[in-house]
């Protein structure tokens, strides 16, 4: 039956490919192929623009600098420009097939000018929907908690993504849990992206160069998650030069050095570490000398040019937390390390391999008497994939490959001196997919890509999926077009964790015999419009999102150490439906963007409230930031984000009833109320003391309120009894007042 | 939960400036419940049920009791206790003479009364069976200083029987019940599964003479006991149902836990005809330490 389906898919794919080249292939047509290089270093420049005037045609180099499109013949002007390098135009005389390589130079500016990484136009021509892409540009210009701006933090900001709880790094895509976002730095999976219990990432700014936030139809590519891909790139780009960028703020402290070893090597090191435990040993109260509590993340790179045709990298990131005192610790940390090799066959066929490897452990030690212990989790994955690439330029912009993940879980065992170990079983699984896209353009007017992602999924039994995205873009005019998709993906492996802000003590569990696979089906279209020569981008998006077998856990569930994890588990059906507008200004002196979101997530789980629907965790009806950064002078710009949220449903207790004095709660019903509405506003000023200089060194300072009117938002509600009376009352635990900070940024 | 809440707000307040401010919630009116709740022992006593109705949540009076409802108790032995409403302590229904349970033996409760003013009585019944006690061989106080506070720790002497079990501890200062049931202690075997538990450490207090380093919001997650105190450990071998309503009910008393708890929801009782409550039996085996 599987077979059939597969089979039959595979015949429309063929069949399409070959109705489209009967149809549409016409006018002489020529490929320019190439590299874009950064001058001097000969460094590849992923994620750079090309811009073609004459056509208004954008492109953007892939991670190896490299692009490819195909024109009718004639004469071009191609523009490149890249966060922090000079434009560049070059003209071309199409005549024939084309071979370029364009060099950009370095701005060697801190204040880097907010363009983002990508066509000007690609907000209309793009044919992926649901898309949001920043530049770390962008992201540290904006306000930030305690003055340290976090790409997370950056990315809740956007249209149809939500905070899960104040200052968390946890979000949720669309009503989705945080666990269906699937996030990868430079391709490998992070499981846990969380430092100190959540209030900060574990992306360290200076070593980003960009990220991307696909709201569920993601890339062929990838995929085991149900509601997003955040793709998080490092920074490729070297300077001719040894370089070092970095900044000392109140929590923490970074510095990331980069250079080159010859002309072919490049290399990158960066680190952070907070020191609130440095502070506390120095205080005065003895009592606090004993707690310990900091977090430290190294990001490390190499990039080497085996010969024109073949690069290698390698990257590697560790980061740690501890927080703990004489008689107990806790820690966790993330591990995520690659290997690629990128190699060019022809013009037309390139292709990447690569080994990643993504590891999520905690521990916990008590060395209480009575009770000395350590526990132990641990989450490993090991993955290889293969993608290519193929583009002849008029029938196939094509995308295959392959990707297999050997997860190995063991999600916990506790020893100690005087007891017998206690373990949970390992849980392992392979996860394998393949994978084929392509992306046409039909008439000048009408673009399409469709693909299939088989992916399957092996542990005590086997579960396959056939995951079909299609999408178009109908352009309406040369500053607006329709777009609509489908995508579906599946989910095997999911979080057991059931409270509403994620908690370090992660616990994933498999698909399996008694746990049907996740499966979401995202139908969108939106209309997207550009003005003032795509200085504004606008657009308004639609989606509807259908959720199977998706999971949630008995009520009072037991989820820490127990061998019976899937007895909790409670699966049913959920949807999420929601429109999103997007209003953004790229230019002047006074950009940012402002966007509304309207939407509803909810479940229906037959042993979960009755079986009756009821309101995800995530849901928020009304969603409003505003981003506005204002220029004021070439020493000073001043950034405020406003944002307002519709609360988060809660459940409070309509009843009571007493034991022996002590009053307990009856509910009614599992998220029938709501918090109070969220709202924060925050502020910044960067300062750069000499713009103008030409000395190497150069630096600036940020001074930032977090929460400037001091709203007091709940981050939990409370109920406890008065001492004298027993009556009961409510209070809410709000986490930040108004916050103010100072960090300093350098670069040399 | 009330060490992960400690640990939470703990790191709250390091991180962050975490404060608590008074709250009016209008929070609407669920349909009134019978409220039944009821422990036998193997004591000689007169073993006793109490009745209640449930109110809205803030409502200001306290739970009323009920009045008037029939209530027996039949022993798997066939023995019928009948229980009658004690005259000063309205709702709670006793045994006519003293009682005593024997582990092993099953319990069955009826409850019979027109709650829904129907004009007939409505049947709510129970069933539980006694445990055997769990016998400790000896019981220490220990004192544990961390981050500047002086915690006594109670550390237990005992051979946990094989099979899963389930455990509540409850303790008295001066005789008196120190630790209602939101501070019973909860133990289950899960760890120590048919182990010698060699001075396990059980539960802890706080010290009354540090009680002003507590923040007041933060007090009400500990039971404070004084140097010299002489404390009665009681364990008691419980099912799991109660053992479950013993912790749902500490997990939700004080609302959400966003970063360890799942959302809020009932607690599960084992009293037929949606009333709300416990009746459980179990025989509890007493040890006297005194605090150093």
């Amino acid at each position: 039956m599987l077979n059939l389906k597969f089979a039959l898919l595979l015949f429309f794919f063929t069949f399409l490919n070959v109705l489209f080249h009967q149809l549409f292939a016409q006018s002489q047509r020529i490929t320019v192929e190439g590299v874009i290089l950064e001058k001097g270093s000969e460094a590849p420049l992923p994620g750079a623009t090309l811009f073609i005037e004459e056509t208004r045609q954008g492109y953007v180099s892939d991670e190896d600098g490299r692009f490819s499109f195909s024109l009718k013949t004639g004469d071009y002007t191609l523009v490149t420009s890249f966060v922090g390098y000079q434009s560049r135009k070059t003209k071309i005389k199409a005549t024939e097939n084309l071979i370029l390589e364009i060099r950009m130079s370095d701005q060697t500016a801190l204040d880097e000018v907010v363009v983002t990484a990508r066509s000007k136009e690609a907000n209309i021509t793009n044919l992926t929907m649901g898309v949001e892409r920043l530049s770390i540009g962008e992201i540290k210009k904006l306000p930030a908690l305690m003055g340290e701006v976090d790409v997370i933090k950056a990315i809740q900001l956007l249209p149809g993504v939500q905070a899960t709880s104040e200052g968390s790094s946890g979000f949720s895509v669309r009503g989705g849990s945080p666990d269906q976002n699937l996030i990868l730095l430079d391709n490998t999976t992070v499981y846990n992206a969380s430092h100190l219990m959540g209030f900060f990432s574990v992306f360290n700014n200076d070593v980003i160069s960009d990220l991307e936030l696909y709201k569920g139809d993601i890339p062929l590519k990838q995929g085991g998650r149900l509601a997003s891909l955040l793709d998080i790139k490092t920074i490729d780009t070297q300077p001719e030069r040894f370089s070092g960028t970095g900044g000392v703020g109140l929590i923490f402290s970074r510095l990331v050095l980069q250079g080159n070893a010859g002309n072919k090597t490049t290399w990158m090191i960066g680190g952070r570490r907070s020191y609130a435990d440095l502070f506390l040993k120095l205080s005065n109260d003895e009592d606090l000398r004993d707690l310990s509590l900091y977090f430290y993340d190294l990001n490390a790179k190499m990039t080497h040019r085996l010969s024109q045709r073949d690069n290698i990298s390698l990257n590697l990131y560790y980061g740690q937390d501890h927080f703990g005192t004489a008689l107990y610790g806790f820690n966790y940390g993330n591990m995520a390390n690659a290997l690629t090799w990128g190699h060019l066959y022809n013009d037309r066929l390139y292709s990447r391999f690569g080994m990643h490897q993504s590891r999520y452990k905690y521990w916990l030690n008590s060395e209480i008497e009575g009770a000395k212990m350590t526990w132990k989790s641990t989450i490993e994955d090991w993955m290889f994939r293969a993608d290519f690439t193929y583009n002849d330029n008029h029938l196939f912009n094509l995308s295959f490959g392959g990707t297999t993940t050997w997860h190995n879980f063991k999600p916990g065992i506790v020893q100690s001196e005087d007891y017998e170990d206690f373990k949970i079983d390992n849980l392992s699984a392979l996860e394998t997919a393949l994978y084929a896209s392509n992306e046409q353009q039909l008439t000048d007017l009408l673009s399409v890509k469709y693909g299939l992602r088989w992916s399957i999924f092996q542990n005590h039994r086997t579960y396959h999926t056939i995951e079909p995205r299609v999408g178009f873009v109908y352009r309406l005019t040369d500053h607006s077009s329709l777009k609509a998709n489908y995508a579906n993906n599946t989910q095997y492996i999911q979080l057991a964790n059931s409270s509403s802000s994620s908690s370090p003590l992660d616990i994933w569990f498999l698909s399996g015999p008694n746990i049907k696979p996740q499966k979401a089906h995202l139908w969108s279209t939106g209309y997207f419009h550009n003005f003032e020569e795509n200085n504004y981008e606008a657009s308004m998006e639609m989606y509807y999102k259908n959720l199977q077998n998706v999971i949630d856990f008995a009520d009072h569930a037991d989820l820490i150490l127990n061998k019976e994890l899937e007895t909790e588990v409670r699966t049913g059906k959920g949807k999420a439906y929601g429109v999103e507008f997007m209003l953004r200004k790229n230019k002047g002196k006074v950009n940012g963007f402002v966007n509304y979101t309207l939407s509803r997530a909810e479940r229906t789980i037959p042993a979960i409230n009755e079986g009756k629907t009821y309101l995800s965790p995530y849901d928020k009806t009304n969603t409003i930031n505003v981003v506005v950064n204002y220029e004021l002078s070439r020493k000073i710009t001043l950034s405020g984000t406003w944002v307002y949220a519709t609360g988060t449903p809660a459940t409070y207790p309509s009843g009571r009833f007493e034991i022996d004095g002590e009053y307990f709660p009856i509910y009614s019903g599992r998220n029938e109320y709501r918090k109070p509405d969220y709202h924060r506003l925050d502020l910044s000023c960067t300062f750069v003391p000499n713009p103008g200089s030409k000395k190497r060194f150069r630096s600036e300072w940020s001074f930032s309120i977090y929460n400037a009117y001091g709203r007091k938002n709940p981050y939990m509600i409370t109920f406890n009894q008065e001492a004298d009376t027993g009556v009961p009352y409510a209070e809410s635990v709000y986490l930040f007042n108004m916050i103010p900070s100072i960090t300093y940024n350098f670069k040399f | 939960m009330k060490k992960t809440n400690k640990v939470l707000l703990l790191l709250l307040i390091i991180v962050g400036t975490a404060c608590t401010e008074r709250i009016d919630l209008d929070l609407k009116t669920g349909d009134p419940a019978l409220v039944i709740y009821g422990n036998i022992t193997d004591t000689l006593s007169y073993q006793s049920v109490s009745i209640s109705r449930s109110v809205p949540y803030f409502a200001s009076q306290e739970n009323s009791a009920v009045s008037g409802a029939k209530v027996t108790i039949t022993t798997s032995d066939n023995q019928i206790w009948s229980l009658y409403e004690d005259e000063q302590s309205k709702g709670l229904y006793q045994t006519e003479e003293l009682k005593a349970g024997k582990p092993g033996e099953t319990y069955h409760l009826r409850v019979e009364y027109d709650f829904d003013d129907g004009g007939d009585l409505e049947l709510y019944e129970a069933t539980t069976t006694m445990l055997p006690p769990f016998t400790m061989d000896s019981v220490k106080i220990k004192t544990i200083e961390d981050m500047g506070f002086n915690v006594f720790t109670v550390n237990v002497y005992a051979q946990e029987p094989e099979g899963e079990d389930f455990y509540i501890s409850k303790y008295y200062v001066k005789d008196t019940l120190a630790t209602k049931l939101n501070y019973y202690g909860l133990m289950k075997d899960q760890l120590i599964d048919g182990q010698t538990l060699n001075g396990l450490m059980v539960y802890y207090f706080a010290n009354m003479a540090e009680i002003e380093d507590y923040q007041e919001d933060d007090r009400k997650y500990y039971t404070f006991i004084t140097s010299g105190d002489e404390v009665t450990i009681e364990f008691c071998r419980v099912e799991k149902g109660f053992f479950n309503f013993v912790e749902q009910a500490q997990d939700v008393k004080y609302g959400e836990n966003p970063m360890f708890g799942g959302p809020p929801s009932n607690i599960q009782g084992n009293i037929s005809n949606g009333a709300v409550g416990y009746f459980t039996a179990f025989s509890p085996s007493q040890l006297k330490a005194i605090a150093p």
